[in-house]
């Protein structure tokens, strides 16, 4: 169950699927390694042409030296830096959570949706854009108090009353339509004041993180200077930040020529636990070795701390894999309304071909056993053959 | 960072998230039998089991319990070359591209074995008895998979 409980935390690409802009599930995609599924982290370029995580790719090579995509041969040494690709993916995961909330389709369409039909169409495809417009065409049902700003003395005809529907969020003080906030789980996953306080101000709405809204804030940056209360706290995650060069990449061992003890000095060296036997210790420098080089990789590299955890996580997790006795159980009511869809169907194609069926003999004998056997078990719970409920509880442990 | 779910885990769980929002046709809770084959209707359990590698290693599907198919093992184990990874290859006959790669997945799969229900790959055979009745008289084989379909169903 702790697994299942983590499903809020997987985000993929399909979470795009009911927004207002279904095709951002294409660059979410293609901003994730092969791999891993998740947002590529240290992408590292093949020889091939493709790209996957730094850590996924090299775990691979280990045992398969060839392109996972089109089989060519590849080795570690072929593999090549993608920052472009790196700062790209950066930025979009900064920028997701917010595309995803400024995206998502209010439940129950506005009344005012008539007259502003035309005006919602500029909104989507300006939204994709990032263009600054979105947030004057917005503008009219947040905030009514901040008519000091350029924003909306440009649109100020526009302006609507945030009618009777609309009302305040009160952790992050924007306004919605009712039922987002009632219906959706925005006020679970909305951050406070502080931090959004800056977004629903229309001048200042530029999240920290995309390239264009950077460079749109420094060509107006004397503009939003005066209008927005706090430029300050926007800060840039990429910099066009150069690698650093500092971390060595850490070399494989011959352990065949290498004593217990000069293993251990070596661990030590690197603050990793010396413990378990030398299978173990081998294991443990190999793995380290992938989660050290790969990081090497990354144009912000984490702290050797982190890596240190993420070890012992996958320490943990191979310990994990040999008390995995007892597993969860399946949804027997799915399975069995499986099972019952398929008798019905099964017993329409029968009458439906019942004539050409007549003749073939040993069919109508196995017919009439089964029906025996259903007569037999007729109560709900135990509705097949004994056979069959011992697969199906073997299915249910799988 | 969510304890204890390691990345084999996480990606089921996309995987999963994935099937589950948006099933490719022809997937319900598993694959559907694929129509006009004999095996048509039938509910047959199987159990996927992922190493704790995964994805860099395949996992291993097997029939519980095992169903006649030329492409089954008595033990109920499915021989497909997705299943199979690149390295080892026991037949000799199989693309290194259609083996199993990180790249793949459980849709994947799920695909591959109704395409295997419906087309069945003699070449490589895994049950000799299967291959041999599927060639030889097949309106025997169907019946018999015709037999095990009612009994998945208990009828």
């Amino acid at each position: 169950m702790n697994i299942l409980g983590d499903l809020n935390n997987i985000t993929d690409p399909l979470d795009f699927k009911d927004t207002k802009v279904p095709k951002l599930f294409e660059i979410d995609s293609l901003l994730r390694c092969h791999i891993c599924k998740e947002f590529l982290s240290a992408p590292m370029l093949t020889n091939c042409g493709h790209t996957f995580c730094s850590v996924c790719i090299r775990k691979y090579l280990i045992h398969t030296p060839k392109c996972p995509i089109c089989s060519k041969e590849l080795r570690e040494s072929n593999l090549c830096r993608n920052v472009l690709l790196e700062q790209t993916v950066l930025s979009y995961k900064n920028l997701r959570p917010d595309l995803l909330e400024n995206l998502q389709i209010p439940k129950e369409i506005p009344q005012i949706s008539n007259s502003e039909s035309k005006e919602q169409d500029v909104e989507v495809i300006e939204n994709i854009d990032d263009d600054d417009d979105v947030v004057i065409i917005e503008e009219p049902k947040k905030r009514k108090s901040e008519a000091n700003n350029i924003g909306q003395l440009f649109k100020k005809q526009k302006e609507k009353q945030p009618g009777k529907d609309k009302s305040r969020c009160p952790i992050c003080q924007k306004i919605f339509h009712r039922d987002i906030l009632e219906q959706t789980t925005h006020i679970d996953t909305c951050s406070p004041k502080s931090e959004h306080d800056s977004s629903s101000l229309p001048n200042s709405s530029l999240s920290p993180s995309s390239p264009k809204k950077k460079q749109d804030l420094q060509t107006r940056s004397s503009t939003s200077n005066q209008n927005s209360p706090a430029p300050s706290s926007i800060s840039f995650h990429f910099q066009p930040k150069e690698p650093t060069t500092d971390l060595k990449k850490l070399t494989k061992l011959d352990f065949s020529s290498l004593s217990n003890s000069a293993l251990k000095q070596r661990l030590t060296k690197l603050e990793l636990p010396v413990t378990g036997t030398r299978n173990q210790m081998e294991a443990r420098y190999n793995e380290y070795l992938i989660l050290w080089n790969a990081n090497c990789d990354s144009i912000n590299p984490k702290n050797p701390k982190i890596l240190r955890k993420s070890l012992s996580q996958w320490e943990n997790s191979l310990k994990f894999k040999n008390n995995s006795g007892d597993d969860k159980q399946l949804d027997k009511n799915s399975w069995n309304q499986l099972i019952s869809q398929a008798k019905k169907s099964a017993l329409k194609v029968k009458k439906d071909n019942k004539d050409e069926e007549d003749d073939e003999k040993n069919d109508t004998n196995v017919d009439l056993k089964g029906n025996d056997e259903v007569q037999e078990t007729n109560d709900p719970d135990e509705s097949f053959p004994e056979l069959k409920t011992s697969s199906q509880e073997q299915f249910f442990n799988a | 960072m969510p304890p204890r779910v390691n990345t084999a885990q996480r990606r089921l769980l996309k995987e999963y998230q994935q099937l589950t929002k948006d099933s490719p046709e022809g997937i319900v809770a598993g694959p559907v039998s694929p129509q006009d084959t004999p095996y048509e209707n039938g509910v047959f359990p199987a159990r996927l089991t992922f190493p704790t590698d995964y994805p860099l290693s395949p996992p291993k599907l097997v029939f519980t319990p095992a169903i006649l198919h030329p492409n089954i093992y008595a033990n109920g184990e499915v021989c497909i070359s997705i299943l199979h990874p690149p390295g080892d290859d026991p037949h000799q006959y199989e693309r290194a591209e259609e083996r199993w790669s990180p790249v793949q997945n459980v849709e994947k799969i799920l695909l591959s074995v109704i395409s295997m229900l419906s087309e069945p790959n003699i070449e490589s055979g895994a049950n000799i008895d299967a291959c041999k009745l599927w060639r030889d008289d097949r309106k025997e084989f169907e019946r018999t998979v015709r037999r095990d379909v009612r009994r998945s169903l208990g009828l």
